[in-house]
C-alpha cells in the first residue's frame, strides 16, 4: 500500500520562481524514503505542500488514500512532523509543551503515560520540567521527535533532521529515527546530508532545482555515489610486513601504496571494518583512517558532474 | 471544543505570565486606583451634558467610576493591543504555527481561541479591578449604590469590554497582515497613534468649522460629516461607558444616540476581526 502518492506536483511562487516542477513519486508503507538534494533544491516546498502549509500550483497529493487538502484532517491523524528547527513555547517546560500539543490531537486517557514514554524514547528523561528555552539544539530536535510522535503516527515527515547538530547529536538523532522506522513508522526524510540517507533510508530520490529524480534503492544509490573503488589512508602503529600481508589478504583490496599507506579497495559494505580487523589481528593498531573520497565528497562531485551535463 | 479550550487555556496562561501584561496591567491598576482615590476630589463640579458623566450627588460611586474609566481607558487599549499585536506573527517567527497546523486543528480554532484568551486576560483584569474598586469605594465612602447604580455599572462594564475587544480585533488584524514581530509592533503603535490623531483631527476640524476653541461641551452634532467620521473611527471616541454609568440613555454622546454608539462599537470589533481571520486563513504557514 502506498502511504504517499504525488502526481505532477508543481509549486510556482509569486515572483515566478519554480520551487517544485512536475514532481511524481510514491512512498510505500513501512519504507524509509529519502529526498536528497542541496539546500534550495525544493525539498521543503515538497514537504510544505504534503502537509498543506502551502498550496500547490498544480498536481495531486494523496496521503493514506486521503485527498490533500480536501481530507487533510483525516490524514493528519496519522502524520507526525519534525521541522528543521522545531518551534516550542519557550516560556513553558518541555512537558507542558508536549501536553499542549497532545491536547490538540484529541483527549487520551493514557496521555501522561504516553508523554513519559516519549521522553524516554527521545532520551530526554529527567529534562521534562526544564523550560524549552534552556534546551540545546540537539535536545530541541529530540523534543521535536517526541512532539511528532504524540499521535503515534504511521507516517513521520522529517525535514533536515540532522542539520545543525554536532557529530554525536547527529548520530543519536539518526539512530532514533532508524529505530522508529524499525517499529513500522513510514519515514519521509528530506535532507542535504547524504550520510543521513545512507544510514536511515531504503529508497531515495534526488532533487535539484525543483526536479525530482526517479526513486531508487538507497544501497544502489550510495554505491553509485561512491563509485566502484575508494581509497583509504591509514595511520598504523607497529606497521610491519605481517600487517601489510594481512591487509593485502582482505577481499576487495586492490593495491597498497606503502609510503603513505594508501590502500585502494573495492567499495563494498563493511570493508573498512574488515581492514581494521586484520590489522589488529596481525598485531598492528589503526590510529586513524581517512576515506577518500568521503561519501559527502563523492556526492558533491556527482551532483557537480550532473550540473555540467 | 476540547482543542478550542486547550488553545484558550494555553494562550491565557502565556498572556498572564507575559511581561507586557504585568507592565501594562500593573499601570492600569495603578491608574485605576489613582482615579478612584485621588481623581475625584471635586465631587461638586458641574456635569457635562455631552459625555453623560453621572451626577456626584445622586450617583456618587458611579461618578467616581467614571473618573476611573477616564484614567484607565487609554491603558486598556494599549494592553489589548500589546497582548494581540503579535498573536499570529509570534507563532510564525517562533515556528510554533507549524507545530499547531500539522495537527488536526482548524485555523478558526487557533484564531478565535487566541481572541477569547486575550479578552479573558485583559477583560478579566478590568472586571476584577473595577468590581474591587466599586466595593471598596462603597465601603470607604459609606455611600452605598442603589440596585439601579449596580445595573448601570454592569452595563458600563460591558461597554468597556466591547471597547477592549475592538482593540484586540485591531491587534489581530495587524498580526495577520504582518510577517515579523517588529512589523507587528510598529503597526500597532502606528494604528494606536493614528486613531488618536483621527479623534483630535475630527474635533479640531469640527470646532474650526464652528469657529469655536476648546470647550468641555463640544457640540458634536453640529460638526460637518467628515469631522464626525474622523472622530467616530476611533472606538475610544464613542464615549458611552460614562453615559451607561449614569443610566441616562437619551443624551447624544459624540453626536450619536446611545444605540448608534453601541452599534458603532460592535462594528469596530467586526470590521477588523473578519478580515483578520480571512487573511490568517488564506496565508501560507511558512
Amino acid at each position: 500500500m502506498n502511504v504517499i502518492e504525488v502526481e505532477g506536483l508543481t509549486k510556482v511562487y509569486d515572483k515566478g520562481h519554480i520551487a517544485v516542477e512536475d514532481a511524481s513519486f510514491t512512498v510505500e508503507q513501512g519504507a524509509a524514503f529519502g529526498l536528497l538534494g542541496p539546500i534550495g533544491a525544493g525539498k521543503s516546498s515538497v514537504i510544505n505542500m504534503l502537509l498543506n502549509f502551502t498550496e500547490p500550483t498544480s498536481g495531486k497529493i494523496r496521503i493514506f488514500d486521503y485527498e490533500i487538502p480536501a481530507q487533510l484532517a483525516e490524514a493528519q491523524k496519522k502524520i507526525g512532523y519534525l521541522p528543521e528547527r522545531p518551534g516550542f513555547y519557550n516560556n513553558f517546560s518541555a512537558e507542558r509543551n508536549l501536553r499542549f500539543f497532545a491536547s490538540l490531537s484529541g483527549a487520551r486517557e493514557d496521555q501522561d503515560e504516553l508523554i513519559q514514554k516519549l521522553f524516554l524514547l527521545a532520551g530526554l528523561e529527567g529534562k521534562e520540567r526544564i523550560r524549552v528555552s534552556e534546551y540545546s539544539l540537539g535536545d530541541r530536535k529530540r523534543l521535536g521527535i517526541a512532539a511528532a510522535m504524540l499521535n503515534e503516527p504511521e507516517l513521520l515527515v522529517l525535514d533536515e533532521p540532522s542539520a545543525g547538530l554536532d557529530p554525536q547529536g547527529r548520530r543519536d538523532i539518526v539512530a532514533l529515527i532508524h529505530e522508529l522506522n524499525v517499529h513500522d513508522v513510514t519515514l519521509f526524510l528530506a535532507t542535504h546530508n547524504v550520510r543521513d540517507i545512507a544510514e536511515t533510508c531504503d529508497v531515495v530520490a534526488t532533487m535539484k532545482s525543483g526536479r525530482i529524480s526517479v526513486p531508487t534503492t538507497a544501497k544502489g544509490f550510495i554505491a553509485e555515489v561512491r563509485g566502484r573503488t575508494v581509497q583509504i589512508e591509514a595511520d598504523i602503529v607497529n606497521m610491519n610486513e605481517r600487517v601489510l600481508q594481512a591487509i593485502k589478504s582482505v577481499r576487495g583490496v586492490k593495491s597498497i601504496e606503502c609510503e603513505r599507506l594508501r590502500i585502494t579497495l573495492e567499495s563494498r559494505p563493511g570493508i573498512n571494518e574488515d581492514v581494521n580487523y586484520v590489522i589488529t589481528r596481525a598485531g598492528g593498531r589503526l590510529r586513524a583512517l581517512r576515506e577518500s573520497p568521503s561519501l559527502e565528497e563523492a556526492y558533491v562531485r556527482m551532483m557537480g558532474e550532473e550540473t555540467v551535463e | 471544543m476540547y482543542t478550542f479550550i486547550a488553545i484558550v487555556q494555553k494562550e491565557f496562561q502565556s498572556a498572564v505570565r507575559s511581561k507586557r501584561f504585568l507592565i501594562f496591567g500593573g499601570i492600569f491598576v495603578l491608574l485605576a486606583l489613582i482615579g478612584a482615590y485621588y481623581g475625584n476630589a471635586d465631587l461638586s463640579r458641574s456635569i457635562s451634558p455631552v459625555t453623560g458623566v453621572p451626577d456626584p450627588a445622586s450617583h456618587p460611586v458611579n461618578y467616581v467610576m467614571s473618573v476611573v474609566y477616564s484614567y484607565s481607558r487609554v491603558l486598556l487599549s494599549i494592553l489589548a493591543l500589546a497582548l494581540s499585536y503579535d498573536a499570529l506573527t509570534g507563532e510564525r517567527s517562533g515556528r510554533t504555527l507549524v507545530q499547531l497546523l500539522v495537527r488536526p486543528i482548524q485555523r478558526s480554532t487557533i484564531f478565535f481561541g487566541k481572541f477569547v484568551a486575550y479578552l479573558a486576560t485583559a477583560g478579566g483584569l478590568f472586571v476584577v479591578t473595577t468590581l474591587l474598586l466599586y466595593i471598596s469605594l462603597s465601603l470607604t465612602t459609606r455611600r452605598f449604590p442603589s440596585s439601579a447604580d449596580v445595573d448601570y455599572l454592569f452595563l458600563s462594564m460591558i461597554i468597556i469590554l466591547l471597547y477592549l475587544t475592538s482593540f484586540i480585533a485591531i491587534g489581530l488584524l495587524i498580526s495577520s497582515l504582518t510577517r515579523t514581530n517588529l512589523d507587528s509592533m510598529l503597526g500597532a503603535v502606528f494604528i494606536w497613534i493614528l486613531l488618536l490623531v483621527f479623534t483630535y483631527a475630527g474635533v479640531s476640524l469640527g470646532l474650526g468649522v464652528l469657529h469655536l476653541g476648546a470647550t468641555s461641551d463640544i457640540p458634536y452634532t453640529e460638526f460637518p460629516a467628515y469631522a464626525k467620521i474622523l472622530l467616530w473611527i476611533n472606538p475610544g471616541s464613542h464615549n458611552v461607558a460614562e453615559q451607561s454609568l449614569d443610566g441616562n440613555f437619551l443624551i447624544l454622546s459624540s453626536g450619536l444616540n446611545y444605540a448608534s454608539n453601541v452599534i458603532f462599537l460592535i462594528a469596530s470589533i467586526i470590521v477588523p476581526l473578519l478580515p483578520a481571520y480571512f487573511f490568517f486563513k488564506r496565508s501560507d504557514v511558512v
